[in-house]
């Protein structure tokens, strides 16, 4: 029994790596006062360009450099238009995540038509060491390791330093900060500008930090699962950690039904949206509020 | 004596607005001077011109003897300018001393060395027997507690010439008494002290010099020793403000507000307002005095319907209530001047016309069948601009873009407009300028007249006496007493301020 629920935990983390990594960076734009539903395109373009890039350049380091570069150039653009011109955040974010979609589907179907069959697996990143647990071999690389490494470094960040206590005072009164000399926007770009590039290195940990191709859309809505992770941990980076945590086990969750082909009601298709169900109840029943008083409102002070 | 700041004929000019006019005037060291000007004058945008806020659009600054450039705060800051703003800017959810450490480090690296900051802040607020304690949330202290915070601020940067714009305005007559010992001790130190305020007596109290401004022009200054008040409302207002109310006795018997036995918790489940009973007739003032933070925010958000009412009811002419909701509120004919503009009573970033008409936009004749009405909107938001004097270039002018008192001028005449049965007000004259203030007192006399019962609740003991017909005094939740304005006795007020029960007491 206690094995099991080792097995669970573990191979949630594991799961929920990408989703743990993304969140840790999504969590601090949040807490800055914007709104970022972004984060699912910047993954997907991550993930794209990682691939990509480890593909055509043989090394999984230029690789993640790329996919990083691809998220930064996403999140730059989107981050411009809602920081600095105020756009509409929801309406900007759509616009984001549609045209990543659209971007890495044309890219790939041209990639795919220059590669030959089989040629189209990227380097990726072997596993650190593997875990035995029996029934399955889990791999841990070092994405695994990063993400648990971000959760206390996001606490830290947010609590414990200069700059966590200026996101902090920006997300709550920007008017207050920027009377303080705190450059409001600039501080705003640059939480959007972290969690862009940290989402994009999530992507990367799902190409090649994980299955070494690309698949359109592959992200699957894991940019909104963030999203959704860091309202039910109420802003906090601990409360996110812990609804990435319960998301990436009821994958595990999932995948168990799966490979081991568990009867349940429904069967495949209510298997698939166990995750989704289990965030939405999580949703729905948790303790919600705490959000940032300025979140969501765009700055409208002179600073620069 | 050393002049440690001059203005040379300085111009701020907004797309639309002239706010500032070639104004020159100096300040020297260990030198209190006072900046006077109706609202819209003129005098935030002036003292955030000096504080690197805004840049002037003509015009010269010299900080002892040097000519310079702010374009930031942060230049103003190394130049030993501290500033309080008109409107509180403090973190709610944070701490004193997060809020005071805000934008600086407190070593080498990033680390927040709160401890650090603690000692520091605990040490500075001994000194100037500020009592503070540097780990409470700005949200747990009271308004008096947050101004001595917004001081700190400046102290904690090392300020030597300290701005403060309209300090005292939110203040308790005893914290701005506790205030102005502060600011002289201040002075004594060698500080030199910008201050604004609409109040004469406080000028006359601390003031050296008295800088006027008229529509952003300079319209004089002078030595305090040689002026008075009424010289300075004339020159200001250009003519006598004379405050002289008559208090109509009340002639109806009708009772339109009754509060039977109510009990208010806070979010803690702390009893704010503990089984109060009064009632308001048709055309009568009742006002209720008191030290700040005893249940006055309490008292008329629960009769707003902001507020859960525990227990007790609230009786609306004939209608009994045990809760209530702001929709309500209006329905009964209900106006509320609520005590903060900017979280309850203003859209900023609306204009000037969509704040007057807000509350009554779903009913004629704002709209008809859920069709609004902008023609209606537009000329009924140009008439009140006229009749309250609010100062902006048109009703389409964003709210935020107008003077502190402008503001508070949108929400009074918006509440008074309506002909309500009954008026919440709470405040009303905060941050306005004489004339304004003036013109607001006799609109609640003139509204209580035609029939409305006003609850008027103020921290300034001299408004009610002006105006109230009956005075209560609250103290903890409880009314101490309510006493006739025909025979009060100033000292037996503030007795039942400090909580001692009246014996004069109706009931
Ligand atoms: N950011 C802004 N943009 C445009 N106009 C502005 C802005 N800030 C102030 N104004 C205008 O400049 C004029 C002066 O405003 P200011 O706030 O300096 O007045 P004030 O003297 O401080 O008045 P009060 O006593 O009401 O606080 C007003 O007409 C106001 O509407
Ligand atoms: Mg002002």
């Amino acid at each position: 029994m206690l094995n099991a629920i080792i097995l669970f935990i573990l191979s949630g983390l594991v799961m929920g790596t990408p989703l743990l990594i993304m969140s840790m960076g999504g969590v601090i734009t949040e807490r800055s006062g914007t709104l970022n539903l972004g984060l699912e395109g910047t993954m997907l373009t991550g993930a794209f360009f990682s691939y990509y890039f480890a593909i055509t350049t043989g090394s999984v380091w230029l690789g993640l450099l790329g996919g990083i570069a691809g998220g930064l150039v996403i999140a730059l653009f989107h981050g411009i238009a809602m920081i600095y011109w105020n756009t509409n955040q929801v309406v900007t974010a759509v616009a984001i995540n549609m045209a990543a979609l659209g971007i890495t589907n044309t890219l790939m179907g041209k990639f795919s038509m220059t590669t030959s069959a089989g040629n189209n697996i990227s380097p990726g990143f072997e596993p650190l060491f593997k875990i035995n647990l029996g029934e399955a071999i889990i791999g841990v690389n070092w994405f695994f390791i990063l993400a648990l490494i971000m959760i206390p470094l996001t606490w830290f960040v947010i609590q414990k330093t200069t700059i966590g206590l200026a996101i902090r005072a920006v997300g709550e009164y920007p008017t207050a900060a920027a009377t303080m000399g705190i450059r409001v926007r600039r501080v705003r770009m640059l939480c959007f500008l972290y969690s862009g590039a940290i989402a994009a290195l999530a992507g990367a940990a799902l190409t090649i930090g994980d299955v070494r191709v690309f698949v359109n859309n592959m992200t699957a809505g894991k940019g909104f699962i963030a999203f959704a992770c860091i309202v039910f941990g109420r802003y906090t980076a601990m409360g996110t950690a812990f609804g990435a945590l319960v998301f990436g086990i009821s994958e595990a969750f999932r995948n168990y039904i799966q490979i081991f082909a568990w009867s349940i009601p429904g069967g495949y298709m209510t298997s698939i949206m166990i995750p989704y169900i289990i965030t939405l109840l999580l949703l729905i029943f948790s303790k919600q509020g705490n959000a940032p008083k300025a979140w969501a409102i765009p700055y409208e002070g002179d600073d620069n | 004596m050393e002049t440690v700041l001059k203005v040379e004929n300085l111009s701020k000019i907004f797309p639309k607005v002239v706010a500032n006019d070639n104004v020159s005037f100096d300040l020297k060291k260990g030198e209190i001077v006072a900046i006077l000007g109706e609202n819209g004058a003129g005098k935030s945008t002036l003292m955030n011109c000096l504080y690197g806020i805004y840049h002037p659009t003509k015009g010269d600054i010299y900080i002892k003897g040097e000519k310079v450039k702010l374009t930031k705060i942060e230049d103003a800051e190394a130049l030993g300018i501290g500033m309080v703003h008109q409107h509180f800017m403090l973190v709610e959810d944070l701490t004193v001393a997060e809020n005071i450490i805000l934008g600086r480090k407190t070593g080498i690296t990033p680390y927040l060395d709160l401890k650090k900051v603690e000692k520091a802040v605990k040490e500075l607020s001994d000194r100037y027997n500020f009592g503070l304690n540097p780990k409470s949330k700005i949200k747990d202290l009271s308004v008096g507690t947050r101004q001595r915070v917004e001081i700190l601020k400046m102290l904690y940067r090392n300020a030597d010439i300290l701005i403060l714009d309209e300090a005292t305005a939110v203040l308790t007559p005893q914290e701005t008494v506790e205030l102005f010992k502060t600011l002289k001790h201040f002075v004594d130190e060698g500080k030199s002290i910008l201050m604004i305020t609409h109040k004469l007596e406080e000028v006359m109290e601390l003031a050296d010099r008295v800088v006027v401004l008229i529509d952003g022009k300079m319209a004089g200054s002078v030595n305090r020793v040689d002026t008075n008040p009424r010289q300075l409302a004339n020159m200001m207002v250009g003519r006598d403000v004379l405050m002289d109310f008559d208090i109509k006795p009340v002639v109806h018997d009708n009772l339109i507000l009754q509060v039977k036995n109510l009990t208010v918790k806070n979010n803690h489940g702390l009893e704010k307002i503990k089984n109060l009973s009064f009632e308001i007739k048709q055309g009568e003032i009742l006002g209720v005095a008191g030290v700040d933070g005893n249940g006055q925010a309490e008292l008329a958000e629960a009769l707003t319907g902001l507020m859960k009412i525990d227990k007790g009811e609230i009786v609306i002419g004939e209608k009994v209530f045990t809760h209530l909701k702001p929709k309500m509120i209006y329905e009964q004919g209900m106006s509320h001047i609520p005590q903060d503009r900017h979280e309850r009573g203003l859209v900023l970033d609306m204009t000037v016309n969509e704040n007057l008409a807000l509350e009554g936009i779903s009913h004629v004749p704002f709209s008809y069948n859920g069709i609004i009405d902008f023609k209606y909107i537009k000329s009924h938001g140009k008439a009140m601009i006229k009749d309250y004097n609010i100062k902006c270039y048109d009703g389409s002018c964003p709210t935020k873009e107008l003077s502190g008192g402008n503001q508070q001028k949108v929400i009074v005449a918006r509440e008074i407009d309506r002909k309500p049965n009954i008026i919440i007000a709470v405040q009303p004259t905060r941050g306005l300028d004489i004339g304004a203030t003036e013109f607001v007192r006799n609109k609640l006399l003139e509204e209580k007249e035609r029939g409305a019962a006003v609850l008027l609740i103020s921290t300034e003991l001299e408004e009610i006496l002006m105006v109230s017909n009956r005075i209560a005094v609250i103290h903890e939740g409880e009314f101490m007493g309510v006493i006739d304005n025909k025979n009060v006795d100033i000292l037996e007020l503030g007795l039942m301020m400090t909580g001692m029960r009246g014996d004069k007491d109706e009931k």
